[in-house]
């Protein structure tokens, strides 16, 4: 509780020659979060890292080949979960050979589907030509072999034709337009002229842009029948394309499993290999290190020892202990590990970014705290068993949301809890008795109590900063921004606050507030100069003038900046209030609506007036309760954690084969 | 009257204010004048060119530059249709650089280097040219571009990719652009519309006597030639190009007798056009110093301004050129075009 699972460093040494067989181990208890050695250890003697950009990109290559190769057969791919358990070392080669295999099948019917594109592809051509050519009547065969006339078709730019007809003065000839341009500005003509002078049209047609039309030469008739045969072609291919779609869903129901278990176990092996890389070695021994839950330690040890039949060496160390994490040269991974109904708010905290090992871990804190805050603006017993019936809905039918449906469900909880104490169901208050306050008719103590709870949630944040300051034994920390004068001055002002509000006018004197206040402001606007004067003692430095008087303006500044902060941190917690009852107007505002549609008169009224409701009840629960989560998290990342969180922290991901890699133990 | 006074009374101003920062004919025999062409680009970071941006040196795109400040200065005071059409004209440097990329996508050119080659033409330009940078071949880029005003031109032009190549799709593209460009004359008001017309006309009569003479030099047919130039122009007819186009070897100044360029090429058969061209452009040069004279509210002004500004850049690509390879001065100020002093 309130700190993340203690973790135990692991150096282990083992024969290089079952590095392999050990990795496996470790990779099949999967809780060994990996660290870099070249980085992390100091050896005793000279190291070497493993070159695996070879083995890397070998199998690289062949998940490339087999994602291929699955995706064209229409074969899923395989869910981590079910990937093979790991036994022994793989022959690469004989995959690589039963890779290529599948590969070949697939680039044979490739080959053969892109034959036939190419084909519909003229085709395709050779019929808008030949239509092109369908005005003329005459066969296609006769235009090929005229004797004394050279004749040319083609779709030139409109624009051109007279440019053509210019350029072509000194030479004989017809051009003639057939139909109306298309919606590229192009028009199908027709050039003749005599055959001694085609080179001359046809330089002339090119030049201003004419696109020949081809004609099929292994076809003959008119436009019309050749149109027919082309049709009849892709007919065929059509048929032919069917036939190669069947044959490969065959082979992928045949190659499915096969493949999938091959490409499962190129991803395994992938992550062996990976690991490797992170592992070194000297001529005859290995070195493995990384981060072990303290609670699975024990089952690690066995593993490794198993697999070595004890020829290793294991060393264990407490973080605590080791002083390259006090210098935070390595990273104490961060694994979360809380209760069922609180772990889904571990999400609210990755967000945001996971705690340093060693700091309050708060995801518990801020579970209660959002929901509270939640139901306190939401509070509507209705509505709350809506969102628990919505959030049990997608708990039952969509696991990957089971995070989010917990949430929903104890939000409705929680706004039910609230809509007791309001004595709301669905907006209306004519149905339960209010068991503390009805908030359109007791603002002030909605209000109070809203700011009661901010009092609340931040002094926990700066007692949390407290601990922080304890548990990383670093004492200097308390006079920071925040720490124990920040606190004790809040404190005191708060103390302040509920005398005056308790004890009735004049309770508090002016001179009071200002005795009890200036301790704790006092010590923050000495600290800094003190702090400086002992700094200069201690180096044997006296400081200028210059100095004294920035150190002094900053210490001035750091006790407006508490005071401002704190009475506005505080009083921000008023929105809670402010959205209890803007939750209610809404309610009012669809009464009045459904009042008036119902008063519209008959059976229509009626039936308006309950659509009104229903749609009114739909809008309040999807925007308002959006609307109120916001602002819980809002209040939770600003305010709360701005009093004592700071995230930097790295997440555990043990090295396991197959199932998620931040599982818990 | 009023009218014109309404419509250009702010353009002529900022020209006129414009016009004094070119350096002038003057000012590049200056440059000429120094010693190597170092120094001819230290001395023009002193003139309104200003210096150059960190990444580009005195290139093309830096001179570009120069020509899109003053082109966007002179479009920001004029309203539609002048201003419509005054950009349309400005575009022909996007038609540049496209056909840059059309030729380095065709020579698979990598795209950060062919990047460096285009020039950016913000609030004149109609695509994204860095962009289109990243085509793999020209057909991709042709569709990417499918849905520009040079979409349907470059697409009736893509069949002949394989046996012409990127050829095809260029001059495609400039001979869409020039025939929109005259029709966007139209939109002007009548007497506007003689003076672009005269102006631009002269523009392309240069521009179809040089590529007429490149065309002769790539041994096309005189069909060929007559399709692949500009049907207007100012006194480069139908029939002055198709004489141009079938008789590679007359001389030109014959068949340029009803014009005043014949003057100029009386001697330039059309295999030695280019030395000739100079005289062109510096006829050219002389009708805008015309044009910027007598009464100011006309679209004459700012087009002439533009004109004189790329031909005074063209004249410092020729020197800087000439400098670096050390040709002597009196050459150089031979093959310059400005003739404003």
């Amino acid at each position: 509780m309130l700190s993340p699972e203690p973790m135990r460093h692991l150096t282990v040494v083992v024969l290089a020659s079952e590095l392999e067989d050990t990795t496996r181990a470790i990779a099949r208890v999967g809780v060994l979060h990996l660290l870099d050695v070249h980085h992390t250890v100091e050896p005793l003697a000279p190291i070497r890292p493993y070159d695996i950009s070879q083995q890397l990109a070998r199998l690289d290559a062949l998940a490339r080949s087999l994602d291929g190769a699955l995706i064209f057969f229409g074969v899923p791919p395989p869910e981590p979960e079910t990937f093979p358990e790991v036994t022994t070392a793989l022959d690469l080669s004989a995959i690589e050979a039963r890779v290529e295999a599948f590969s070949k099948q697939a680039d044979a019917l490739r080959q053969r589907v892109r034959t036939l594109t190419d084909e519909d592809l003229r085709i395709d051509t050779l019929l808008r030509n030949v239509r092109a050519l369908a005005p003329l009547g005459v066969a296609v065969n006769q235009l090929r072999n005229l004797r004394y006339v050279h004749l040319t078709s083609g779709l030139l730019p409109e624009r051109n034709l007279s440019r053509l007809h210019e350029s072509l003065e000194r030479v004989p000839h017809v051009i003639v337009p057939m139909g109306q341009a298309g919606a590229d500005g192009r028009i199908l003509v027709t050039a003749l002229c005599l055959r001694q002078q085609r080179d001359v049209l046809e330089r002339a047609l090119r030049s201003a842009q004419l696109e020949a039309v081809e004609l099929p030469t292994d076809l003959s008739g008119t436009p019309d029948e050749i149109s027919a045969q082309l049709q009849a072609q892709q007919r065929t291919h059509q048929a032919e394309r069917t036939a190669i779609d069947a044959e490969r869903r065959a082979i992928g129901a045949r190659i499915a499993g096969d493949a999938r278990s091959l490409r499962a176990v190129v991803e395994r092996e992938r992550l062996l290999v990976e690991a490797l890389g992170h592992m070194a070695h000297s001529d005859r021994t290995s070195l493995i290190a990384g981060w072990v839950p303290a609670v699975l330690a024990s089952t690690l040890e066995r593993a490794i020892q198993n697999a070595t039949a004890g020829r290793c060496v294991l060393r264990w160390a407490d973080p605590a202990v080791m002083d390259a994490v006090r210098r935070s040269r390595i990273p104490v991974p961060i694994l979360l590990h809380n209760a069922v109904l609180i772990r889904p708010f571990e999400r609210l905290l990755r967000a945001y970014g996971l705690p340093r090992y060693g700091d309050v871990e708060p995801t518990a804190i801020i579970a209660i705290a959002f929901l509270t805050m939640f139901g306190f603006m939401f509070g509507d017993v209705g509505q709350g068993l809506v969102l628990f019936a919505i959030g049990y809905f997608i708990y039952r039918r969509m696991f990957r949301y089971r995070d989010y449906a917990v949430i929903l469900m104890e939000c409705g909880v929680f706004a039910t809890v609230f809509g007791c104490l309001y004595g709301t169901v669905f907006g209306s208050e004519h149905w339960l008795p209010a068991l503390w306050l009805r908030p359109m008719e007791d603002v002030g103590r909605l209000v109070q109590t809203a700011i009661a709870f901010g009092v609340v949630f931040l002094s926990i944040g700066l007692i949390l900063n407290l601990v922080n300051v304890v548990r990383r034994r670093d004492l200097s920390l308390l006079w920071e921004r925040n720490g124990l004068l920040a606190a004790l001055a809040y404190w005191t002002a708060i103390g302040l606050v509920i005398r005056q509000v308790t004890g009735g006018p004049g309770s508090v004197t002016l001179g009071t507030a200002v005795m009890w206040l200036s301790v704790p402001i006092g010590l923050i606007l000495i600290k800094e100069p003190v702090r400086a004067l002992v700094k200069g003692m201690r180096d044997q430095h006296r400081p200028e003038a210059g100095e004294i008087i920035s150190v002094a303006v900053e210490s001035v500044v750091e006790v407006l900046d508490t005071v401002v902060s704190a009475i506005s941190n505080t009083a921000t917690f008023i929105r809670l209030a402010a959205f209890a009852l803007s939750h209610a107007g809404l309610f009012l505002a669809t009464f009045s609506v459904a009042d008036a549609v119902a008063h519209s008169g008959g059976t229509a009224g009626t039936i308006g007036a309950a659509m009104v409701l229903v749609i009114g009840n739909i809008v309040i629960i999807a925007l308002e309760g959006l609307i109120v989560a916001i602002q819980s998290v809002r209040l939770e990342y600003y305010e709360f954690f701005s009093k004592f969180y700071s995230a930097g922290g790295e997440e555990y991901r043990p090295l396991r084969l197959g199932a998620a890699q931040s599982a818990h133990p | 009257m009023l009218g014109d006074l309404r419509r250009y009374a702010a353009a002529n101003a900022r020209v006129r204010a414009l016009l004094s920062t070119l350096l002038g004919r003057g000012g590049l025999q200056a440059l000429c004048g120094y010693p190597s062409s170092a120094a001819v680009r230290a001395a023009l970071l002193r003139t309104a060119y200003g210096a150059p941006p960190p990444d580009a040196g005195i290139s093309d795109r830096y001179l570009l530059a120069r020509v899109a400040d003053v082109g966007r200065a002179v479009l920001e005071l004029l309203d539609d249709p002048e201003r419509a059409f005054i950009r349309q004209y400005l575009l022909h440097h996007e038609v540049d650089s496209l056909k840059i990329l059309i030729r380095g996508v065709a020579g698979h050119l990598p795209s950060p280097m062919l990047a460096t080659h285009l020039t950016a033409w913000d609030g004149i330009g109609t695509i994204a040219l860095a962009k289109l940078a990243g085509a793999t071949d020209p057909r991709t880029l042709v569709e990417r571009l499918a849905d520009t005003a040079y979409g349907p031109a470059l697409h009736a032009a893509l069949h002949r990719l394989d046996t012409a190549g990127s050829f095809a799709l260029e001059v495609s593209l400039e001979l869409d652009y020039y025939d929109r460009l005259w029709t966007a004359t139209a939109t002007l008001h009548a007497s506007d519309r003689d003076r672009a017309r005269h102006l631009l006309g002269i523009l392309f009569d240069i521009l179809n006597l040089s590529w007429i003479s490149r065309y002769h030099a790539l041994s096309l047919s005189p069909e060929e030639i007559l399709n692949y130039t500009l049907r207007q122009g100012r006194w480069i007819t139908l029939n002055i190009r198709r004489l141009l186009a079938e008789q590679p070897g007359t001389q030109w100044g014959a068949v340029l007798g009803s014009t005043p360029y014949a003057a100029f090429l009386a001697d330039a058969a059309a295999r030695r056009f280019d030395t000739a061209a100079v005289a062109l452009w510096r006829f050219l040069a002389g009708e805008i110093q015309r044009t910027l004279m007598g009464y100011p509210f006309h679209i004459g002004v700012p087009l002439g301004f533009l004109l004189a500004q790329e031909l005074e850049i063209r004249d410092l690509r020729v020197v800087l050129a000439a400098k670096s390879i050390g040709v002597p001065n009196a050459e150089i100020i031979e093959h310059l075009a400005t003739v404003r002093h």
